[in-house]
């Protein structure tokens, strides 16, 4: 008798590059989803005003902050989606453990992460070149990716991490999802409460709020990813599958 | 602040349930028509070269615009700013700044009486301080100076219209500029919202305000009246 | 040496169970038929030895580890059954080019040769193949792993007659070429009976018997005469079906032992398929009664 040995490594390793394959069309289905982002951001995502002199200023910004807003929101779907029975069956037919697939799954969101947030940080690029053909505004020349490269790479990173810690987070929840149905209420009334309640507002002013740079930011978030995922793991090592 | 909390919340969980119900769609949509890998492939090669090619592209054309200042040099701006307005403070005139400097003359008047007025504007819009000179003549110095205004990294300095002065015989009319509108428009490859959550200071260092300032010398023993307020210091 | 090694072991679903207390032991390269009515829990047996499913109680080992998640178990057994999924984004051809990174042995030519002779279309999706077509591919791709421990849940449902006999034989075929531990679930024995070399039934979450096929068809033996011969005969021995042909005759199938020779009562031997039926049967009388 021959038994092959695999190591996780390897098994892990394997599984990320077919579920990389397989799961190709979520990143197309990205692309439509930043689209759409920037259509809704044409008009400016933000603005500021001031009055000088009898004057009114006022600057209107079109940053990323739509088309993050959908990306999130397509990073909590995704995060969620490979948790679903589907998914979850169609890696049986493979080598495969508990550990091993939450693993290679969460290094595919990690990877689908860095391609949303890279992709989505270029995505203004897009309408820094057609807005001007199109629109009968004047455009003042904004801080490129050459101008401030240090700021760039800092601001992408923390595209990556938000998206990821998203994704995390739906990941958790399909995973609490896929062991009871009940977990779908208790979450959406966790993301109710969460902004309303006080014990709710100081975690997200933990996070988000006073944070000496951008880089103690990503750092923060980047640990609360890791505290997501390692809950998705422990919670799903007990989880039976194809029942 | 609950309640605004809970309002606040609800057109984002609109915006989800929206979101989420075209994914879904999506995915069916996509699941009746068989995408091949390749397709899929090629979409992605696509976008990525198009997002590359803009990068690129706005790098070419962007070196028409204006110039914009980065959040960093805001701090050099701000010192001069604030070195100005306490050396206006302070009647210390060698201290001021000449790159502020808009206008200056000086002016004869008649009688003992110096009026000060501003029209145009309920607020006013200059400040204004004034030096005590020993001179017994009846000239009177006017210096208008203007500090740096900058929003979001846009200079304003030049767009901004600046309050006329009228000199008659014993009146110094300040006119402040007519209303108007300006909008600028600018990219930002930073997520607003963050810098919004962040404390305000950051907000605030995105923007430099700038005043007219209005620097008289009057000899001691004229009489000025400041109806409307204007002398701060 | 042993493959699979199970101890009194449990499966308890929520409101049933499924599992009793199965104990049985299988050595390495064999092919046995694990034979069971509907609901008998032969499913649940072989997701608990895939490792999809954790036992509730007992002691199960494959390759002398449990299974639940154990990755040694996974990357040396496959389980075939009709819920087998994949991806719904990769065509057949884009499996079957995924499969060797999984299983090292996986034998390319093999999925080759069957997968065009089975004139499957590369472009297709798995999901959205005929069940017959499903069945076949699943067939494919569970012989083409070569796996120390290959399992088949009803590999043929779906297939068709041709597709079906075509199946057996290259089971067979295969496994003759490379022997391994082949556990195969059915429901009906008799057209596999062939391939087999040891039964594993069980019935209603227990074993019944683990024997080789020899020893099953040796299991029972049925008399038919005269009523009241057979029944003169049969008295106070382990009946384990019978059957009241018409009015003077009856069918009775007992335990095989020896047994003197009576003048019009005819001794036949029961076929291993019939063995199984007789014996998971609780039922009171056939189906004849129902409509008396």
């Amino acid at each position: 008798m021959f038994l092959s040995n695999s190591t996780l490594g390897e098994v892990v390793r394997t599984q990320v590059k077919f579920k990389m394959n397989a799961y190709l069309g979520t990143l197309v289905s990205l692309v439509f989803v930043q689209l759409l982002g920037l259509v809704f951001s044409m008009n400016g995502t933000s603005s500021m005003s001031t009055n000088i002199n009898n004057t009114d200023i006022q600057v209107v910004v079109v940053s990323t902050d739509t088309v993050f807003i959908f990306v999130a929101i397509w990073a909590l779907f995704i995060g969620n989606v490979i948790t679903t029975k589907g998914y979850r069956n169609s890696n049986l037919s493979f080598v495969t453990n508990s550990f091993s697939n939450n693993l290679s799954n969460i290094i595919v969101l990690i990877m689908m992460s860095v391609f949303a947030g890279v992709t989505t940080f270029l995505s203004n690029n897009i309408l820094r070149t057609v807005l001007p053909l199109f629109n009968n505004v004047d455009y003042v020349k904004s801080v490129s990716i050459i101008d401030d490269p240090l700021g760039s790479i800092i601001n992408m990173g923390l595209l990556i991490c938000l998206i990821l810690m998203i994704s995390a987070g739906g990941y958790l929840w399909g995973t609490l999802v896929y062991m009871h149905k009940a977990y779908m209420f208790l979450l959406i009334v966790l993301i109710i409460a969460t902004p309303t309640t006080k014990t709710g507002q100081m975690i997200l002013q933990f996070i988000f709020v006073d944070n000496g740079s951008l880089l103690f930011l990503i750092v923060k978030l980047i640990g609360v990813s890791i505290v997501l995922f390692v809950l998705a793991i422990v919670c799903s090592n007990r989880l039976e599958v194809r029942r | 602040m609950s309640n605004f909390a809970m309002l606040s919340i609800l057109p984002f969980l609109g915006i989800l349930f929206i979101i989420w119900r075209i994914l879904r769609v999506a995915k069916s949509t996509s699941n009746r028509f068989n995408w091949s890998q390749r397709l899929n492939k090629w979409v992605l090669y696509i976008y990525v070269g198009i997002l590359l090619l803009a990068a690129f592209v706005y790098e070419l054309i962007s070196a028409n615009g204006d110039e914009i200042v980065a959040p960093k040099e805001y701090t050099m701006l701000k010192t001069e700013n604030k070195v100005f307005q306490q050396a206006f403070e302070n009647n210390e005139e060698s201290k001021f700044d000449p790159n502020f400097l808009v206008e200056e003359w000086t002016q004869e008047l008649e009688g003992d009486t110096l009026e000060i007025i501003s029209i145009g504007s309920n607020f006013p819009t200059e400040r204004l301080n004034i030096e005590w000179t020993d001179s017994k003549e009846q000239l009177v110095e006017v210096k208008m100076y203007k500090t740096h205004s900058y929003m979001d990294g846009i200079n304003l300095g030049e767009e901004i219209p600046l309050s006329k002065i009228e000199i008659k015989d014993k009146q110094i009319i300040l006119k402040a500029p007519p209303h108007k509108e300006l909008t600028y428009y600018r990219f930002s490859n930073e997520l607003a919202a963050l810098s919004i959550v962040d404390s305000l200071d950051v907000r605030e260092q995105r923007r430099v305000l700038g005043y007219t300032y209005i620097y008289l010398k009057v000899p001691k023993h004229i009489n000025v009246i400041d109806k409307d307020g204007l002398q701060f210091y | 040496m042993t493959v699979i090694d199970c101890q009194n072991l449990k499966k308890r679903y929520k409101r049933m169970n499924a599992l009793e207390d199965i104990t049985f032991q299988l050595e390495d390269q064999k092919i046995t038929g694990l034979i069971g009515r509907n609901g008998a829990g032969k499913t649940t047996l072989l997701k608990v030895l895939a490792g999809f499913i954790r036992e509730s109680s007992g002691d199960v080992k494959v390759f002398s580890n449990n299974p639940y998640n154990n990755l040694r178990v996974s990357a040396n057994s496959i389980l075939v059954d009709d819920q087998m999924s994949f991806p719904d984004s990769l065509t057949l051809a884009d499996i079957l080019e995924t499969a060797p990174d999984f299983y090292k042995r996986w034998d390319a030519e093999l999925a080759t040769n069957l997968f065009r002779y089975f004139r499957l279309n590369p472009k297709q999706l798995h999901a959205r193949l005929s069940k017959g077509n499903k069945a076949t591919f699943n067939m494919i791709f569970g012989l083409s792993t070569r796996c120390e421990l290959t399992m088949f849940d009803e590999p043929t449902n779906g297939m068709d007659e041709a597709v079906r006999s075509d199946f057996y034989r290259a089971l067979l075929k295969d496994y003759i070429a490379h022997p391994r531990t082949i556990l195969i679930s059915s429901h009906h024995l008799a057209e596999m009976e062939h391939l087999l070399e040891d039964i594993l039934l069980i019935h209603k979450g227990k074993v019944v018997f683990h024997q080789s096929l020899e020893e099953v068809k040796e299991y029972a033996v049925a008399l038919q005469g005269p009523t009241n011969l057979v029944e003169k005969m049969t008295a106070g021995k382990e009946i384990l079906h019978t059957k009241q042909l018409d009015s003077q005759r009856k069918y009775v199938v007992i335990r095989r032992e020896d047994l003197p020779l009576i003048e019009g009562v005819m001794i036949y031997p029961v076929s291993a398929s019939d063995v199984c039926m007789y014996v998971t049967d609780d039922r009171k009388g056939g189906i004849d009664d129902v409509f008396k």
